[in-house]
């Protein structure tokens, strides 16, 4: 392949997932208008019905409508993941910045906090809290939210240790600039760029928590539509109709790689540290990773 | 090396400490009232009175301070209280149930480690032809796709429609082959490429144009200096694909009705069983822990920049 | 761009018709030069104008992306240019070593200066018996390392950058060659370790006779070191000839702009470009020991 087609073929595959991403949203913001049926709707007389013209998917062991469960189930992920990130980002934001920027006995403090929370498997504590906050869909965002900002404090913390110290920021600080303006003018911009490349890698992981938990039941629970619950509500019909779980991990499946390949082009566009070696794709949020990880050596 | 060690192992006991101080907090702050769920499951009608007693059966009814310490004192003798649902020792069930799951973790590990070393490998040493391109294609798709999906799919192509492999339960080894795959696929798929790119980075390195220069053999150069280099950073990534094994292990087990200590948890968790919920989080914490520990010494001894910092010169 | 294209047989190095392109934009074009045995060669350029492009490639280490055509010549051998790296390695195995810029990143990190040396030793064929820990000291003592045995088990990042330069010489040395190529081996080096960098090169051209050339782009190097020299410029040698003759009339203009920056460093007026023969030359003067 050469530079060309393979370039070509690289913002094809962007604009796609980026138009899917425009859909998702779409149906996710626009479900009562979009979808053909009400969701919850059960009509035992449509139980397996097969795709037809009124029912493009056919309908699921309760005759409930798949291709409208699917479209508001988009708006409950979407929703979901969407409020998860917002926390984690203002969470992570505030304590990673305030520790990096402060630094001292403030930063320590902080940093030992986070620790705390990082010792722990995320999957396992979000279990455990569900365990004590029960189901439902507001406790699965608390509980994702608070075992996920962690790792961004320490990511958003050493971001912003290395700007501190960076020359044009030194440079601002001896020309009189105060402290206020300088974080504001030098140092929030890339580390807001830095945040939105994060968080978008980071969506599909977030999403695959949310159906997980739900998917063991200890999430958003039935009769909800969200993809990993009618995963759950076909589990019992995989040798009769498979079906019933394969739209929605497709569905998940997609959506998952549409924000990966997001997140990848949005790091080359913002970005321009990558180098020539390792391809975009190659590396997701796994550096970053590595740089909390070493970090706490 | 030794002192490293040492230290490290010493930091082990602040860890657990803070560890089981943060799970013990969220116990007692969260809804649900721990008496409640006793009596519930105890098929007990939660009256006044019974809710008292219950209450000073479980020690509910003193000071926080004075409970969390009564209740280490008992953890650390292995005590970890009875379950609601079975009226037994907690520890006893988890730890019938937790070799099941290390077994499906241990062997997922092993196999991510043992396909994503040769897959990452040859992906780097043949850049963007087409192994390098199928490889990719693979990974990508593989982080995609969410394990519970994964492992439907997987039962619907190999037990349903193939007749290979037995889709529930726990046997022979046949057994384990689905719920395996099924958890390994994210870890394989994102270490494949973290060696890759690890390895790129270290092709291009200085060190590598000198040992050329030196006269090194294109071979010794690959197997002894990048490839050593290359595995500090895999090696680092182990403790975090640990961590993702264990929620893989708990999903694997719920859909293979694979008998382990996450579908234990799981059922738990509906129940309301405080006891074998904490008990639940406190042991796997503390292997991952363990694990990390585990990393963290494999990393110090093949970088003697970590190994040497604590020593002194 | 004038060429015989045939190598000099009395020079140990003869490079003729060196191009070296990367797609259609020519990196180095038609570079011809000799360097001799017991003589010190030096090759002046500002970043980028292809020096170092020469060095990899007479060492046959150019990376597989650039197309590369000429001649190059040690000691009377046609050198390969292209091919399997282990013909090329070959090729040049026993003749030509050489010493980098920044000699802390280009050491191994996790491998001690012991395992270096065994395995480069290994690598040309030196059999086991005599590829020993003795041996190695020995090299090291000659690069003025007073107590060898305290280095072959540290670490790269155990050592200063100077120490680490005379460790790439040692090794150098201890694969016997008979031509050196330092590609800018001093430019990291604060002015006390660079002077005895230098002097350890002196020594090994007047003790062992071997050739050495000299890249950098500090004159006052060159000044002290070769004999003659050569200045490169995006990729082409506009001017050769003995250093002295050089320094005092510069014939290319690019050679001036050179010189005329390394005199006004010290203060002094630089040459004129034509030199007229009834004004006193005016000798360069040693730079700082």
């Amino acid at each position: 392949m050469n530079m060309q087609s393979n370039r070509l073929l690289r913002h094809g595959i962007l604009i796609l997932a980026g138009l899917l991403v425009l859909l998702l949203v779409l149906s996710a913001a626009l479900a009562p208008v979009l979808s053909p049926y009400d969701p919850d709707e059960v009509t035992l007389e449509l139980k397996f019905a097969p795709p037809s013209m009124a029912h493009p998917l056919g309908c699921d062991h309760l005759g409930r409508d798949v291709a409208s469960r699917l479209i508001y189930g988009a708006r409950t992920s979407l929703g979901c993941v969407a409020v998860i990130a917002g926390l984690i980002l203002v969470l992570g934001f505030t304590i990673g910045a305030t520790a990096g920027y402060m630094g001292g006995t403030v930063d320590s403090i902080l940093m030992r906090i986070c620790d705390v929370f990082l010792t722990f498997p995320t999957f396992i504590l979000a279990m455990f809290m569900i365990g004590v906050l029960g189901t439902g869909i507001v406790n699965v965002i608390l509980a994702i939210s608070l075992t996920h900002w962690a790792w961004y404090a320490r990511i958003i913390r050493s971001f912003v240790l290395s700007l501190k110290n960076r020359e044009y920021v030194l440079a601002a600080r001896v020309a009189g600039t105060g402290r206020f303006m300088t974080v504001l003018r030098h140092v929030l911009p890339p580390v807001f760029a830095q945040l939105a490349i994060l968080a978008t890698l980071d969506i599909g992981h977030m999403m695959m928590h949310v159906s997980g938990l739900s998917f063991l039941g200890l999430g958003i629970t039935p009769p909800t539509p969200e993809w990993g619950v009618m995963i759950a509500d076909g589990r019992q019909f995989v040798w009769t109709h498979p079906e019933l779980i394969l739209y929605p991990g497709l569905a998940i499946f997609l959506t998952v790689m549409a924000f990966n390949i997001l997140g990848d082009g949005l790091r080359d566009a913002l970005d321009p540290h990558t180098q020539t070696s390792s391809s975009p794709e190659d590396t997701l949020a796994e550096p970053a990773r590595m740089a909390v990880i070493t970090e706490g050596l | 090396m030794t002192r490293y060690i040492l230290k490290r192992l010493l930091l082990l006991i602040p860890i657990l400490l803070a560890v089981s101080l943060v799970v013990f907090t969220i116990l007692r702050l969260g809804h649900g009232d721990p008496a409640m769920a006793y009596l519930r499951l105890s098929s007990i009608p939660p009256t006044d009175q019974a809710l008292e007693v219950a209450r000073h059966e479980l020690g509910l009814d003193k000071p926080f301070a004075v409970q969390y310490v009564s209740w280490l004192g008992k953890a650390v003798r292995g005590d970890f209280g009875i379950s609601y649902v079975t009226k037994k020792p907690v520890l006893d069930e988890i730890l019938y149930y937790l070799p099941n799951t290390l077994i499906l973790a241990g062997y997922s590990l092993a196999l991510t480690l043992l396909l994503s070393l040769p897959l990452g490998m040859i992906s780097a040493l043949k850049k963007d032809r087409l192994p390098d391109h199928m490889t990719r294609g693979l990974s990508f798709f593989g982080v995609s796709i969410p394990n519970f999906f994964l492992g439907f799919v997987l039962i619907w192509i190999f037990s349903i429609k193939l007749h290979w492999l037995p889709p529930l339960g726990k046997g022979g080894f046949s057994h384990m082959i689905l719920p395996i795959l099924t958890m390994s696929c994210m870890s394989l798929c994102i270490n494949t490429r973290l060696i890759r790119s690890t390895m790129l980075d270290n092709m291009h390195s200085r060190y590598v144009l000198y040992a050329r220069a030196r006269g090194l053999s294109e071979s010794v150069v690959v197997r002894r200096h990048v490839l050593t280099n290359s595995l500090i950073p895999v090696i680092t990534a182990i403790g975090m694909h640990a961590g993702e094994l264990f929620g893989g292990a708990v999903i694997a087990e719920s859909i293979f009705a694979w008998p382990g200590v996450g579908r234990y948890a799981v059922s738990a968790i509906y129940n309301r069983d405080y006891p074998v919920m904490q008990c639940f989080i406190l042991i796997m914490t503390t292997i991952f822990v363990l694990m990390n520990l585990a990393v963290d010494i494999g990393y110090a001894w093949l970088d003697p920049r970590i190994r040497m910092q604590g020593d002194d010169q | 761009m004038s060429c015989t294209g045939k190598t000099n047989p009395d020079a140990y190095l003869s490079v003729r018709r060196l191009c070296i392109a990367s797609g259609a934009k020519l990196l180095v074009q038609g570079v011809d030069f000799d360097a001799h045995k017991g003589r010190v060669t030096g090759l002046v350029g500002e970043s980028g104008s292809g020096k170092s492009l020469t060095c990899q490639a007479v060492m046959g280490l150019l990376p597989h992306e650039l197309a590369s055509d000429g001649v190059i010549a040690l000691d009377g051998k046609h050198m390969p240019l292209k091919g399997p790296s282990s013909r090329i390695r070959k090729a040049r195995s026993g003749h030509a070593a050489m010493i980098l810029q920044n000699p802390m990143s280009c050491f191994d990190p996790v491998f001690t200066i012991k395992s270096h040396f065994r395995e480069t030793l290994a690598a040309h064929g030196v059999p086991k018996r005599e590829n020993t820990p003795d041996r190695w000291q020995a090299e090291l003592a000659e690069v003025g390392f007073p107590a060898p045995k305290t280095i072959l088990p540290l670490y790269p990042f155990q050592m200063s950058g100077g120490m680490l330069q005379r460790v790439m010489i040692a090794l150098a040395l201890a694969l016997d060659v008979n031509f050196l190529i330092a590609d800018e081996a001093t430019t990291d080096l604060d002015a006390v370790s660079q002077s005895r960098i230098l002097d350890l090169v002196e020594t090994l051209v007047r003790q062992r006779d071997i050739g050495v050339l000299l890249v950098t782009h500090d004159l006052s190097v060159i000044a002290r070191l070769a004999t003659d020299m050569l200045v490169m410029h995006d990729g082409v040698i506009v001017e050769r000839g003995p250093v002295r003759d050089i320094f005092q009339a510069p014939a290319h203009e690019y050679t001036t702009a050179l010189l005329a920056a390394h005199y006004r460093l010290y203060g002094m007026t630089p040459p004129e470009r034509r030199p007229d023969p009834a004004l006193q030359p005016t000798v360069p003067p040693r730079s700082l020991q």
